[in-house]
């Protein structure tokens, strides 16, 4: 197959990405994860496995968290993705990359965007997560250097922060 | 010693990188953009020990995007070695382990590449192969790896002692001896002797980040490689001798590394990387999945130790006899491990007063994939046999395993059996700490749950040699504030924060301040590589050597403004004054401003420590250690004999780093050991098939989650320092001593909860469910299942 004619299968691509609206056109073989990285230059996702063991390319679509390296990138057509170059507001950072700092949950940060990203799907859901359910939300991104411990702190930081004390709710 | 600022060495300051890995905007190998960038791809051997009798390139030089096809025969394809150089960077001739590079090819899309791949072929000659290190070592092995070895050139390491192929034996590329005492009288002295042989696992690192690297031409005709290489300076020297390239035309950069744990550090992917870029004259990306780097390495080594001990009646250890032998698999080449030999002597003795000791370790080549260092390089392996050998005589004597131990710990200003003393040292109170965290003298009590549960200890030391010195430079200027330039990299490890920290502390400013220049060998001053638990130490005393000339620069250059004596000047957040007269100052922009013809200012250090050479006879010296760190494990480990399988419920960590620069980094660094080590100790082992990795992938090679690692109460972590007189504000090494002592604690709770000890790692449910078994008296029948 030459250049044109792979280019006649390409499908438009009508993403959401971090708020702003991208079409493009993609081979429909495509990984989410690579049209992300290498068309959109979002790079904060990483891709450390390849196969949906690692977590490390999580990105929210329409709020879920997705493994993008095992998404094809049609599938995400029409749909909203929060990546985590989105996550803060401009300058100001979101509460979970602010505890992430604070508590001391990054080393190298290779497994940092995804993990955040996977943590943010948790919180969305389950304001109120007790440290169980965050080490059950979590178990599916790998991370080699934390130990996951301070991690865990930080999500449940987060929680409190953004959920408010318990008797307000 | 200086005093510690307040506020910033000493304490948990925040760390300088966090704020880009939170926001993504971290940038790691594989985020740059690079115009224009050709793919790479291998094609690999699929014989664990071949000829190559002859490759047919003339189908993939023909297909149109295809730029380059090199093989084994190009001129270019050098012998490399960090320090023994027996590894050609594509294989030439012989092929030795199951995904040896025989040709690589340069297209300009992946797809090209599989392409060009496909239209390779190659006449293979198998060859009879050998995949256990004790068949490999014994002299009269019919497999000889490397015919030629004898011809191969090696660095010359100043204080090693090299004792390559002894007794006939053509596979051991390194034997070592260490003796002390007179053993054979312990031994008649003895009564009682106890022997043991103990063995560990080929394993991953699996750092999150898997190999990316790019290289390119730039438009003066410098060759631009941007890889994950953990050692900078020594990368950019093997591409310049290995291609005779002069040395300003090379140039290497390391962005973030998003985790090492010893998988990089040799000459080799760069090497390939550069040729590649040579031939095809293109950019060129070169990088290797997670499933090549499971199968194909580079490993963590296995290891088997013997023990053999002469001890009393009342536990006292009168001798010790250690033969330990390790595979580096097909070579030596990628990696520093030819140094475990050498490190694992001297590890041996840096904890117990033994006084009658012999030590002989063979490293042995295998056609296993290559091995490398990983965490501790070896220690954690050698530190599985000892410490299970310390409990094996405190079971046989009736002493309490704590008391046997402290027993026999060296003491503040102690020399070991090799000669080296212990200038500080805190293992007894990290002994102390760690069986107090867990309440050793209560135990632990039984449950109705089908479980069973024990508790074990394990006490190592770790050391870091002796070695040349870092080079780094505090720079100054109106424009850019402060800067410092080092050459080790932030793998995750928290370099970048600890160089701040000391920065800082030196010329008075808060953390932020300082900037940490990119690691880019155009700009950043040679120093070794990131291994060893290290770079707090030499670096960190180039930062505070650094810091401090740029300080009595600045003030040099504001007496003279000033027109006092130096030494009457104070520098405080970034303020020049007059001590006693704050209104008699300037800020340090203005006095740069002021004196801008002099240029900008620009601190030096270079640190390192002259060791003192083995002693060929003995093994012994005086100084080849910098210094030892210890560290201690306490844990209680929960067994389904049902089942087979193992849970680590419980952790207590007592750690001698020396003075912490950061204590809570401190933590971070034990609390991923302790992940790291849970999963070496329980599931983590690469399973090999004629020399081929079986569970190659994520899927099949589980690293522990976040629901494997004890947590909350169950987790407690001491920090216990001993500050050492050479380090910066008295600081050691952490790195690996946080993992050294890890596994043979499990080892030993195990043996508690079952009366039952697993000699080899891991304790995997299979092998934990057929020791169970195997002692009840129920061995398993051809399908695993026990005949009950």
């Amino acid at each position: 197959m030459d250049r044109a004619q792979e280019q006649a299968l390409y499908v438009p691509l009508t993403l959401q990405v971090n708020g702003r609206s991208v079409t493009l056109h993609v081979a429909p073989w495509r990984l989410l994860a690579d049209v992300l990285r290498d068309d959109l230059g979002l790079t904060g996702l990483k891709v450390a496995c390849g196969s949906g063991e690692c977590g490390s390319c999580t990105v929210l679509v329409d709020g879920e968290a997705i493994r993008s390296c095992m998404m094809l990138a049609p599938q995400a057509h029409g749909r909203t993705l929060l990546t985590i170059e989105g996550l803060a507001a401009g300058e100001r950072l979101h509460p979970l990359q602010r505890a992430f700092i604070e508590h001391f949950a990054v080393q190298c940060g290779y497994c940092i965007p995804g993990m955040i990203m996977a943590a943010k799907a948790l919180l969305d859901r389950q304001p109120r997560p007790t440290a169980d359910a965050v080490n059950q939300a979590l178990c599916g991104n790998l991370c080699r250097c934390t130990g996951y411990v301070y991690i865990v702190d930080a999500v449940l930081a987060a929680a409190r922060e953004l959920a408010g004390p318990e008797d307000a709710a | 010693m200086s005093a510690a600022r307040p506020g910033v060495v000493g304490h948990g300051t925040l760390r300088v990188d966090d704020l880009q890995k939170v926001s993504g905007a971290a940038r790691f190998a594989a985020d740059y953009a690079v115009p224009g960038l050709c793919h790479a791809a291998l094609l690999r051997s699929p014989h664990a020990h071949a000829r190559i009798l002859a490759i047919d390139t003339a189908a993939a030089t023909r297909l149109p995007g295809v730029h380059a096809v090199v093989t084994g025969m190009d001129p270019l394809n050098k012998m490399q070695g960090l320090e023994y150089a027996d590894q050609h960077i594509i294989a030439r001739d012989r092929v030795r382990y199951v995904g040896e590079p025989v040709a690589a090819v340069v297209a300009d899309s992946e797809r090209l590449c599989a392409r060009a791949l496909a239209a390779l072929r190659v006449d293979y000659a198998p060859l009879p192969a050998v995949f256990d290190m004790q068949e490999a070592m014994a002299p009269d092995c019919p497999v000889v790896i490397h015919p030629d070895a004898g011809q191969y050139t090696r660095k010359p390491i100043p204080m090693d002692l090299w004792r390559p192929f002894p007794d006939g034996r053509q596979n051991v590329w390194q034997s070592w001896e260490g003796r002390a005492g007179d053993l054979a009288a312990a031994f008649r002295e003895a009564d009682l002797v106890v022997e043991n042989r103990f063995a560990t696992q080929r394993a991953s690192h699996v750092a999150l980040e898997t190999y990316h690297a790019e290289g390119w031409f730039d438009d003066d005709g410098t060759l631009v490689l941007r890889t994950k290489n953990k050692a900078i300076t020594s990368s950019r020297d093997h591409i310049v001798r290995l291609f005779g390239i002069p040395a300003d035309k090379v140039r290497v950069l390391v962005p973030y590394i998003g985790g090492d744990f010893g998988s990089s550090g040799g000459p080799f992917p760069e090497t390939l990387l550069a040729l590649l870029v040579l031939r095809s004259q293109r950019p060129v990306r070169l990088a290797f999945t997670r499933d090549e780097i499971l199968a194909y390495g580079p490993h963590k080594p296995g290891r088997v130790t013997w023990l053999r001990d002469a001890v009393l009646r009342d536990g006292t250890i009168i001798g010790r006899e250690i033969g330990s032998v390790f595979e580096s698999g097909a070579y030596t080449g990628t990696s520093n491990i030819v140094i475990y030999v050498t490190y694992s002597a001297t590890g041996a003795v840096g904890l117990y007063r033994i006084p009658n000791f012999h030590y002989q370790g063979y490293g042995v080549y295998t056609n296993l994939p290559p091995g490398c260092a990983f965490r501790g390089i070896g220690s954690p392996d050698l530190t599985w046999a000892i410490e299970q050998q310390m409990d094996a005589v405190a079971a046989a004597t009736g002493v309490d395993p704590l008391e046997l131990r402290r027993r026999h710990v060296l003491e503040q200003g102690e020399r070991n059996v090799l000669g080296q003393v212990a200038d500080s040292i805190a293992a007894r109170e990290c002994l102390d700490s760690a069986a107090e965290q867990i309440a050793w003298t209560r135990g632990v009590s039984a449950r109705p749950d089908g479980w069973v549960r024990g508790l074990g200890l394990s006490l190592a030391c770790q050391l870091t040699p002796t070695g040349p010195p870092a080079k780094v430079e505090v720079r100054i200027t109106a424009e850019h504030g402060i800067e410092v330039l080092h050459s080790a990299t932030e793998v995750g490890q928290g370099i970048d924060t600890v160089v701040a920290q000391i920065a800082a502390e030196t010329l008075a400013v808060p953390v932020q301040s300082v900037a940490i220049g990119e690691r880019d060998t155009r700009r950043t001053p040679d120093g070794p590589r990131t291994s060893g638990s290290r770079s707090t130490f030499y670096i960190g005393n180039s930062v505070l050597q650094a810091a401090h000339d740029a300080r009595t620069q600045l003030l040099a250059r504001a007496a003279v403004l000033l027109a006092v004596a130096p030494g009457q000047l104070r520098l405080d957040g970034g303020q020049v004054s007059v001590d006693g007269h704050p209104e008699r100052g300037m800020s340090v922009p203005a006095l740069l401003a002021a004196t801008r013809a002099a240029g900008p200012v620009i601190g030096r250090g270079e640190f390192g420590l002259q060791g003192v050479p083995f002693d060929a006879a003995t093994g012994h010296s005086e100084k080849w250690v910098a210094y030892y760190s210890y560290g201690a494990y306490a844990v209680q480990v929960a067994v389904n004999p049902a089942t087979g399988e193992v849970r680590v419920e419980r952790v207590a960590a007592a750690i001698d780093m020396g003075q912490p620069i950061n204590p809570t980094m401190c933590r971070q660094q034990i609390q991923g050991a302790i992940a790291q080590g849970i999963g070496m100790s329980i599931y983590e082992e690469l399973l090999f098939e004629e020399g081929r990795v079986c569970n190659a992938s994520l899927m099949n090679y589980k690293i522990p989650l976040t629901v494997d690692i004890p947590q909350g109460d169950d987790l407690r972590i001491a920090l216990c320092p001993s500050p050492e007189q050479h380090g910066p504000f008295g600081a050691k090494g952490l790195g690996e001593i946080a993992l050294t002592p890890f596994y043979a604690a499990v080892g030993n709770a195990f043996f508690a909860a079952t009366g039952v000890r697993i000699a080899t790692l891991p304790l995997s449910k299979e092998r934990v469910y057929a020791a169970l078994c195997a002692a009840a008296g129920q061995p398993l029948d051809a399908t695993g299942s026990a005949r009950r």
